[in-house]
Parts: C-alpha cells; sequence; structure tokens
C-alpha cells in the first residue's frame, strides 16, 4: 500500500512540468520560472537515431585537414580540395565536405557535437555482421539477439507488452520508419518499438486510406481487412490525433520524394510536436558502401557520396529548424551512425572498401558542442590494410546518451550495455534533473513476474501471476541460453510465489521469463557476487 | 452426392472472381500455418509437452474467436451461416491482433515447454525454395506460396528491404545466404540470415493477405 501511495505521489509531481509544457509555451517563455520548469521535465526527452546504411567514408565526411599531405597520397583521385573544406569554428584543422553546409551552420551555432573514430575492437567488415553489432551494441564475437534501444526500453518499461498503452505511457515507447533497423528494438520478449515503413504509409495511416486492392471479391475482402488493421492498431489513434495537431511545418524541408531522410523526420518532429511520448525514433537513409564512383573524376567535391551526404545535412538542418519553429528543439537529440568507416586509401574505381573508424555526429540544442578526438593519423605510405584507428568504443557514446539524455542512472547501465564502458560528455549537464520517473514508469501496465531481493547473490523469491492454465517461468542469460526452468505446469488463476537459487553462475544480467499461454513477459534479474 | 458433384464441376466453382476470397478461420490459419512451414511438434514420447503445445494452440484458437469442441450453439460458428458477413465476422479489432500475434511469435521465438520447442523455422523453410541465395526470386516464391494473388512491386521492394539491410544490391544478400550455407554451423552466419529472414517473415504475414486462403 505504502509503495502504490509513493508512485502516485511521484505521478503528480512528474506531471506537473508536462502539463505546463501542454500549455502554449511561446506566451509564457519570457517568465524564467517557467522555462527553469519546463527544462526540469526529463521524462519528455526523445532520442532520433539516424542510420547511414553502407559504411560512410568519415576520411571525406569530416576532413583531417593537417594529415592533407598523406591524405592526398593515399586518396588523391577522390580527396576533397583541401581550400573547400568548410570551416568549423574552434577547429581550424578539421573541415567539413562542401556539401553540408547545413551542419556547419549546426555546428558554429554549437548544435553539433562530433566523436571522432567511433569503432570497437576487432571490428568486422562484412555489412549485415557490422550493423548487427552496432544495433545489438555486442562484442565482435557475441551474437546478442537484442538490440540496445530494445534493451533501454525494456529497462524502463519492464511490463511492456501487458497493460499497455496505459496513462503513464499512452503512446508507442518506440517509433521506426523504414525496414532496416528492426534488431535495435528488439527486447528480450518482443519487439519494443513500432514501424511505419515508409512516408507513404504514414499518410495513409493518418488520413484513413488503405493501398489499392484488385477489383474482385479478393479486393473486397482485402480492403475490409486492410481497414479492420488500421483500426486495431493500440496506437493509430494516438499518432493519427498527435500528427493532425501539427498543422504547420518549417518551410526548410526540401520538395517531398526527393530526400528520403527529410521525408523521414518530417514525420518525426511532426509527431514530437504533436505530443508522442515515444522515446526513440530511428530513420535510415543508403547508400553509404561506395566501393565506385564515390566522385566524379573531374569534381571530386561531387558524385554518390556528395549526394547522399548533401541529403543528410539539408534533412538534419531541416529538421533541426522544425524543432525550434515547433517549440520542441529543446526535447530532441540526434545521433548518426554508419556499420563501419572505409579505408584510408582509395581504389582504383574512384571508390573505397569497406573499413573501420569514422566520426559519429550528435545534434541538438543539449548536445555538448565541439569535437571529441583527434583527427585521425593518416600514415605516409598508406598500404590499404591501414585504416582509421578506434579513438572511441561506439557503446561509450550510448552508454553517455542513455546516462546523460535519456538519464539511466550509473549504475544502471550494466544492465543494458551488459559491460562497463567509459561515460564521455556528450550532453549538457543540466539535461537530468528531475528524479522518481523511472520508478513511475517501472511500475506503468500489469507487473505479472518479478523477483526480490534483485540485484542478488545467491537467492531471491520469484512472484509471478497466472491467468491460468499452463504457465512456465524461466532463467535465461543476457545471450538467450536458458539456464533454469523454475515453473512448469498447470496452474489455476492466482499469485504464486517460488525460490530460484543462483547455482554459481557469474555475476551480470539473466532474465526472468513467464509464458502463461500468449502472455509473455520478461524482466531484468542482476546476480552481483 | 449429385449436388456436391454439380457443384464442384460448375464453371462458377472455377471462376478467378471467386479465387482468394475466403477469410480462413480460426483452425484452418492455425493449422494452416503449423502444416505450411512444417512445423515439428514433440512426439508421443513427451506426452506433457505435447499436450502443453497443443493446448497452446487451442488458446489461440479461442483468442481468434475460436473455441475448438465448443460452438456457440447447435449451428455452430457464425462466421459459417450469418448473414450478411459470414466469414468477416473472423475479423475484428481483437482477432486480428492475436492472428498477428501467433504468427509473430512462432516466426520469432515460438512456444516452449522445457525440452521442447514449436516454431516456424525461417532458416530451415527457406533452404527448401528453389533459390534461396536470390532475394527476388526468394521472396517471388514465398508469394506465390502464401499469397492467392501477387503483390504490388512496392510489397516486394519492402521484403527485400529487410534482406537486403536498406542497400539496393541483391549481391548483400547472396553473400550472407551463400555464407550460411557454406559454413551451417557457424553461427555469425547463421545468425545474419536468421534475423533478417524473421523481420521479413513476420511482415509478410502480418499483411492482410495473409488472412485470405
Amino acid at each position: 500500500m505504502k509503495r502504490r501511495k509513493f508512485i502516485s505521489a511521484l505521478g503528480q509531481a512528474a506531471l506537473l512540468p508536462t502539463v505546463l509544457n501542454g500549455f502554449s509555451f511561446k506566451a509564457y517563455s519570457a517568465s524564467p520560472l517557467l522555462q527553469a520548469l519546463a527544462a526540469a521535465s526529463n521524462d519528455d526527452h526523445v532520442l532520433v537515431l539516424v542510420q547511414l546504411s553502407g559504411g560512410n567514408d568519415g576520411l571525406n565526411t569530416l576532413l583531417p585537414l593537417d594529415q592533407y599531405a598523406n591524405l592526398s597520397t593515399a586518396r588523391n583521385n577522390i580527396l576533397i580540395p583541401e581550400a573547400q573544406a568548410l570551416k568549423l569554428n574552434g577547429y581550424a584543422a578539421t573541415g567539413l565536405h562542401p556539401v553540408m553546409t547545413g551542419m556547419q551552420q549546426l555546428f558554429n551555432n554549437g548544435q553539433v557535437g562530433i566523436v571522432q573514430g567511433a569503432s570497437y575492437p576487432t571490428p568486422n567488415f562484412s555489412h549485415f555482421r557490422a550493423t548487427d553489432i552496432w544495433l545489438t551494441a555486442s562484442d565482435a564475437d557475441v551474437t546478442l539477439t537484442t538490440g540496445w534501444t530494445g534493451r533501454y526500453l525494456d529497462y524502463e518499461y519492464p511490463n511492456f507488452p501487458t497493460g499497455y498503452p496505459n496513462a503513464t505511457m499512452p503512446d508507442p515507447l518506440a517509433l521506426q520508419i523504414g525496414t532496416t533497423v528492426s534488431l535495435a528494438l528488439q527486447g528480450p520478449a518482443v519487439s519494443m518499438g513500432m514501424t511505419i515503413t515508409n512516408p507513404t504509409n504514414f499518410y495513409n495511416l493518418i488520413n484513413g486510406i488503405t493501398d489499392p486492392a484488385p477489383a474482385n471479391n479478393y479486393g473486397t475482402e482485402l480492403t475490409f481487412i486492410r481497414e479492420v488493421a488500421q483500426q486495431a492498431n493500440a496506437y493509430s489513434a494516438v499518432i493519427k490525433t498527435a500528427a493532425n495537431s501539427i498543422t504547420s511545418q518549417s518551410s526548410a524541408y526540401p520538395t517531398p520524394g526527393t530526400n528520403t531522410l527529410a521525408d523521414q523526420l518530417k514525420i518525426v518532429a511532426r509527431l514530437i510536436a504533436g505530443g508522442l511520448k515515444t522515446k526513440i525514433y530511428i530513420v535510415n537513409i543508403g547508400t553509404f558502401d561506395t566501393h565506385s564512383s564515390q566522385v566524379v573524376a573531374a569534381d571530386t567535391t561531387t558524385g554518390t557520396h556528395a549526394t547522399i551526404l548533401g541529403k543528410v545535412s539539408v534533412a538534419i538542418s531541416a529538421f533541426m529548424n522544425d524543432l525550434n519553429y515547433l517549440s520542441v528543439a529543446d526535447r530532441v537529440v540526434g545521433m548518426t551512425f554508419s556499420e563501419f568507416g572505409r579505408r584510408i586509401i582509395s581504389n582504383a574505381s574512384l571508390g573505397t572498401d569497406h573499413g573501420v573508424g569514422a566520426p559519429m555526429f550528435l545534434f541538438g540544442n543539449k548536445v555538448q558542442s565541439g569535437i571529441l578526438g583527434t583527427n585521425p593519423i593518416i600514415p605516409a605510405n598508406a598500404t590499404v590494410n591501414d585504416n582509421v584507428a578506434m579513438q572511441y568504443d561506439f557503446r561509450s557514446v550510448y552508454a553517455s546518451l542513455l546516462n546523460e539524455w535519456l538519464c539511466v542512472p550509473q549504475g544502471d547501465l550494466n544492465q543494458i550495455m551488459l559491460e562497463n564502458f567509459q561515460l564521455l560528455p556528450v550532453i549538457q549537464s543540466d539535461a537530468c534533473t528531475v528524479a522518481g520517473i523511472h520508478e513511475l514508469n517501472k511500475a506503468a501496465g500489469t507487473n505479472l513476474v518479478s523477483c526480490y531481493p534483485n540485484p542478488f547473490t545467491s537467492r531471491t523469491s520469484v512472484t509471478f501471476t497466472t491467468k491460468g492454465g499452463h504457465t512456465l517461468v524461466q532463467v535465461f542469460n543476457a545471450e538467450g541460453k536458458l539456464m533454469k526452468t523454475l515453473v512448469n505446469g498447470d496452474y489455476s488463476a492466482d499469485t504464486y510465489s517460488t525460490d530460484y537459487e543462483n547455482e554459481g553462475h557469474a555475476s551480470g544480467l539473466y532474465y526472468l521469463r513467464l509464458q502463461n499461454e500468449a502472455i509473455q513477459q520478461v524482466k531484468n534479474m542482476e546476480v552481483v557476487r | 452426392m449429385p449436388v456436391l458433384q454439380a457443384l464442384l464441376t460448375s464453371e462458377h466453382f472455377y471462376d478467378p472472381v471467386n479465387m482468394g476470397c475466403l477469410i480462413k478461420a480460426p483452425v484452418d490459419f492455425i493449422a494452416g500455418f503449423c502444416r505450411d512451414y512444417g512445423v515439428v511438434f514433440p512426439d508421443s514420447t513427451l506426452l506433457t509437452n505435447q499436450y502443453n503445445l497443443w493446448y497452446q494452440l487451442y488458446n489461440f484458437g479461442i483468442s481468434m474467436g475460436q473455441t475448438i469442441g465448443d460452438p456457440p450453439n447447435v449451428a455452430g460458428w457464425p462466421a459459417y451461416y450469418q448473414e450478411p458477413q459470414y466469414h468477416e465476422l473472423w475479423i475484428n479489432a481483437s482477432t486480428l491482433p492475436a492472428r498477428n500475434i501467433f504468427s509473430d511469435t512462432m516466426s520469432a521465438k515460438g512456444f516452449s515447454s522445457p525440452g521442447s520447442k514449436i516454431l516456424f523455422d525461417v532458416v530451415a523453410y527457406t533452404a527448401t525454395l528453389d533459390t534461396p541465395s536470390d532475394p527476388d526470386l526468394l521472396i517471388q516464391e514465398v508469394i506465390d506460396r502464401n499469397y492467392t494473388e501477387d503483390v504490388l512491386q512496392d510489397v516486394k521492394d519492402l521484403l527485400k528491404g529487410y534482406l537486403l539491410n536498406g542497400q539496393i544490391a541483391n549481391s548483400y544478400w547472396t553473400t550472407a545466404w551463400t555464407d550460411y550455407t557454406g559454413d551451417p554451423t557457424n553461427t555469425i552466419y547463421y545468425n545474419t540470415v536468421l534475423t533478417r529472414l524473421q523481420a521479413m517473415y513476420t511482415y509478410l504475414m502480418d499483411l492482410s493477405e495473409y488472412q485470405l486462403s
């Protein structure tokens, strides 16, 4: 009883700033008190992940101007002329690709942070495997079946999907636009996100339109099922409401259909401003796999890579402009990533092959602006096997965003990242100030299985609730291996408890899984020895 | 018999206008899924597990609106006789998600009873296709096997997006598949094709087309 009261009291305290945000923010923005209250609400932080599929050539994106002597030997046929590099305030030795004027402006406004040489030990050069490593945040020699944002959302909302949507979290936990990154959102039991396959699909959803069907009996039934499917989506109503509450967006976006990333980010801005409490958005753009014709020989500032980098820059700067126009810019931080960088040395087809380290870009009003790390060192006689060295583990960037932007306490990071990673200053220090939000999110939905104490050393008491029928409670390790079956049989509807004895297994994260007919729920349990 | 003979040999019975327009009943949906994808159940040496897993399917039938052995009245289920909606009565905002949850779960983790598991083994199934290394042919064959009519090119492109990881060249998938078939015990190769196929099949079966037979 006491715990319940505590949580409901927290609920009201935590709701207050959100309500204030809901009022016409602009009219009150002159009041320092209200500004402070609004800034203090850290439950409305949003993280936008921008995936650059194919492996982005970091050396032609962020130009190491102090390495040009050696760089011009290594990649003379694709090198961007030094004079055309875009200048970055305070970093005379580093420049941007000439098409990235939007990013340059954001950087010089203090809205971009760059992490040099992001990679991981023993890098993999296969697109698919490297992508999976970036999405799951695993070590190079470990395959994980859960994604890093999926583990974060499972930590934050452990009861999901049982009892969702609910008053605490009425909206999708995560939204992905496009099809390529579903693994990032995979939680231990279910996918933690909702997918909107493409912008057309989104506009069909908010306008209640279904795809064209053949004009026969098959088509008639197909349309009938599609209409039910739209209504049946637990989140279609909230998405419609959020989208329809925004009637005007920034004019900075390019013409729809000309820049897929801009089209996706425009939807994201609309949903954020429309009031969705969704924490994570994932968008993507290809095709960075520039083995050939990365540049045009006559003018190396043009070509495939220039075209896509230009799209990325235009899309992000329009998005930031729009967030500002919609008065939600302080709530949003974005991050770009790609499965690998490319070789130092270029090939004879005006392209580059799969490499290692590359810069990650963070953007938003609250990012710590500037460049972390130094320009990569380019050897005097680079060979085909020379790569941009790792300076930061990309998982350090993830851990830092979780800690500094999504406000996960440092002591809980291991439950999501599975190992300790160095924290980097990527977000301004005042971003996480309100306590108690995690407790509230943890209680949302219906709790069906839990253990106490947790963390524990040798023994914990497991409590589970079944609606009757076959009930299974199991313990898995973080890699998904079954460690023990605690309960397996027919039960009548009730709440039961049983003990779990840790038989000498190592410290770390384990999962407690309940399966009761169609229901599955998975909770984190931590062994500390 | 003469009535059936007249019906089954009539021109009307074979009219393309009437093909593929029946919504699967829950039992068709579940049993059809298990047969189409060769789901393997524990044999009678593991009676408890066999029973538990059958029971899971029985419960899914309930969540889709059909309790086997217990029709709502002597006439059976309304979807078989109630005009004007008939089979459309199977599909509503509660039963359609239950169908999606079933196909999603079976294509990923499956259902387990300790020591046994039932699931749609997407990698093994894909290996039975004619040309699994070619993403276009793979997708076309899966569509031909599962849907009564072809789908728009947009849908095929989307399905291919899952296999190619958002890239455009078919070779990305071909390499992943031949890596796996060349060294099937390599868990990294296996997981690479597994996660992409799971996402592709899950999407395919969440499409409304999959509800029609």
